[in-house]
Parts: C-alpha cells; sequence; structure tokens
C-alpha cells in the first residue's frame, strides 16, 4: 500500500511524504518539501533509516537517534512533523492536504 | 547557479568572502534541493514561455526569477564572518539587505527563518547551504512582481484552491516597484545593498570579475550537475 500526504507543519513549511507500506513496515520513504535540512544529503540518510521501521514509537526513537549522531539540523519541519505526516499517509492511502493545525 | 557554485567552491582557498549581485536571462525558476521538480514545476508552460528550470544546493522553496535582483554571499565557514549557528547567519546576512532597503529609503525587517518583509509583507526571499568548507547563501530582492505569471509557471498543491493561493500570495509578497511606486532598476538595488553589506560587515567591498578558475569551474559544475537531468530531477 502506498499513501501519500502534503503536510503544512505548523509554525514551518511544506512537507510532502510519500510512503510504502508493506503491513505495518515501512518499505519505501520520499521527503520533500521546502524546508531546510543541514546537511542537505542528510535527507537521503533520514529517508534511508526509516526503511524497514515498524509503525510505531520506533519511527521517532530511529530518528531522533540519526539526528543527534549526525548532526543534522532541520529547520520548518522537525521530527514530530514527519512522525505526523506518516502516520497520516498510513491513515489517508492517497494524496490529502493537510494544514496541520 | 554554477557561478555561485564556483565561488563557494573557490571562497575557502582565496579566503576571499564574495558577495554577487546578478539576474536571470532567460527566466528560470529554481527549486529547493528537497523538492520535487515535477510536483513544483508546470514544466511544459516553461517550455512554451522559454523559462529554464533548475535545482537549488540550497532547501526552501520553488522561485520564479525574472525581474529582480539575485544575490549570492559566500565566505570560509573558518573566516566566522557569520556564526556557525544558521539562523544567527541568516539574521546577519539578510541584515545587510535590510541596511539596503533602508539605503532606499523603506524600512524592512528579517522574518525568520529566512525573509526579509517590508511593510508586512515579503520582499526578499533567501537560502542558505553549508559544504565545500564555506557558506554560501543567495536570495532574491523582487524589482517588480507578476503573481499572475510566477503561477503559470509554478505548480499548487492543490489546483482546487489555486485562486485563493493566488491571491493571498499577493497580499503577502510585494516589490520594489510597489513600495517605491515607481521603477526600480537593477543597478539602483544593487548600489543600495552593496552599502548594506558594507556597512553590515563593517567592510570595503572591491568590485571584481570572475577569476579563470572560477569561471572553468563554473563551467565544470554546470556540465556536471546543472545542466544534467539526473541532477534537476533527482527528487
Amino acid at each position: 500500500m502506498q499513501g501519500q500526504v502534503i503536510y503544512k507543519v505548523p509554525g514551518g513549511k511544506l512537507l510532502r511524504v510519500r510512503v510504502d507500506f508493506e503491513e505495518d513496515i515501512i518499505a519505501g520513504l520520499e521527503l520533500k518539501g521546502d524546508f531546510f535540512a543541514h546537511p542537505e544529503e542528510s535527507i537521503e540518510l533520514i529517508e534511508q533509516s526509516l526503511i524497514g521501521a515498524i509503525i510505531g514509537p520506533e519511527i521517532e526513537e530511529i530518528l531522533e537517534t540519526l539526528i543527534e549522531e549526525n548532526q543534522i539540523e532541520l529547520y520548518g519541519v522537525d521530527v514530530n512533523s514527519i512522525v505526523t505526516a506518516i502516520h497520516m499517509a498510513r491513515e489517508c492511502g492517497e494524496t490529502r492536504w493537510s494544514s496541520g493545525s | 547557479m554554477a557561478i555561485d557554485e564556483a565561488i563557494a567552491q573557490t571562497v575557502s582557498k582565496t579566503g576571499k568572502p564574495t558577495i554577487r549581485f546578478y539576474s536571470w536571462k532567460p527566466a528560470a525558476v529554481s527549486i529547493g534541493y528537497f523538492q520535487g521538480m515535477k510536483q513544483e514545476v508546470n514544466l511544459e508552460e516553461c517550455r512554451n514561455q522559454k523559462i529554464d528550470a533548475v535545482r537549488r544546493l540550497t532547501g526552501g522553496g520553488a522561485v520564479f526569477h525574472e525581474e529582480e535582483l539575485t544575490y549570492s554571499f559566500s565566505c570560509p565557514i573558518e573566516s566566522r564572518i557569520v556564526s556557525d549557528n544558521i539562523l544567527e547567519s541568516y539574521k546577519k546576512i539578510c541584515g545587510a539587505l535590510v541596511n539596503g532597503f533602508s539605503e532606499m529609503g523603506l524600512k524592512a525587517e528579517f522574518a525568520p527563518l529566512n525573509d526579509v518583509v517590508a511593510e508586512g509583507k515579503k520582499i526578499s526571499g533567501n537560502a542558505q547551504t553549508r559544504r565545500f568548507e564555506a557558506v554560501l547563501q543567495h536570495g532574491t530582492i523582487l524589482l517588480k512582481v507578476d503573481v499572475e505569471k510566477m503561477f503559470s509557471i509554478l505548480r499548487v498543491p492543490d489546483e482546487k484552491i489555486k485562486d485563493k493561493l493566488v491571491k493571498s500570495v499577493k497580499q503577502r509578497v510585494t516589490s520594489l516597484e510597489q513600495l517605491l511606486e515607481r521603477n526600480v532598476s537593477f543597478e539602483e538595488t544593487a548600489k543600495a545593498m552593496k552599502q548594506g553589506f558594507e556597512q553590515e560587515f563593517e567592510a570595503k567591498l572591491v568590485e571584481g570579475s570572475l577569476s579563470e578558475e572560477e569561471k572553468q569551474l563554473a563551467g565544470k559544475v554546470k556540465e556536471e550537475r546543472f545542466s544534467k537531468e539526473e541532477w534537476n530531477f533527482k527528487r
């Protein structure tokens, strides 16, 4: 199953998330949008880190560890909003547009 | 884009912070590093209107570049001319633009993370990256704005609310022409911004042109990155 969502991060930027799910596991992930991440290449690291993760608290833990270990700085988007968007993509199963507020 | 990268690549070797003022010919749309080209840009309309489309090294949103002054600021990270803190460094570099607007008789202010606003409306958008041991920030200053044309090129997240979005952008974005109620040239704006940078960094800018090394590097970067579909369509 694939889920897509366009999520306006409250007080932040626009996050476009596409997730491929195999039951409760993330099989593919794409994070796009007008946010900032330093270094930029870390976005691929973030996407890859969640492949194989089970939908649930594990996602947040993986992201927080990765961001801390690699000193990634995110602006206009954060761990919470990525997790929220992934959950929304899971629920929607199609492109939905959310103001996030 | 290739020249901005070439300067940033060179600046840590020369140790000379560099500010560049430029415009786009033909008009172009640039998208942020993390954006999807096909999602953000109406490529068919770009072909019809002979508008280029390119992915930036920096994050942020899609920008339609036509009647504007674009600047790039590059300095070696280790020069500590700007803070290691990204927010602080945006504030410093955008502070130069605020000074420049002041030279033109306008009261503007930095609006974090990456905008400058005047009379409550956005007049400048900015984006920064740190690579090649350098800080590279580039941004736009709108001389004129044509929101309808902009949205003939830029896609919106939801076509159903396009009219509403166009209306909202018209209310939130302004230009030097609108603020000063007269035509404002690239040269006049560049002169004011030069003074703005000089004030903010307490430095005297020396006019120059690209070095041979920068020219060659720009050609190489254009060929290997910015003209390649692998780069422009990578997301």
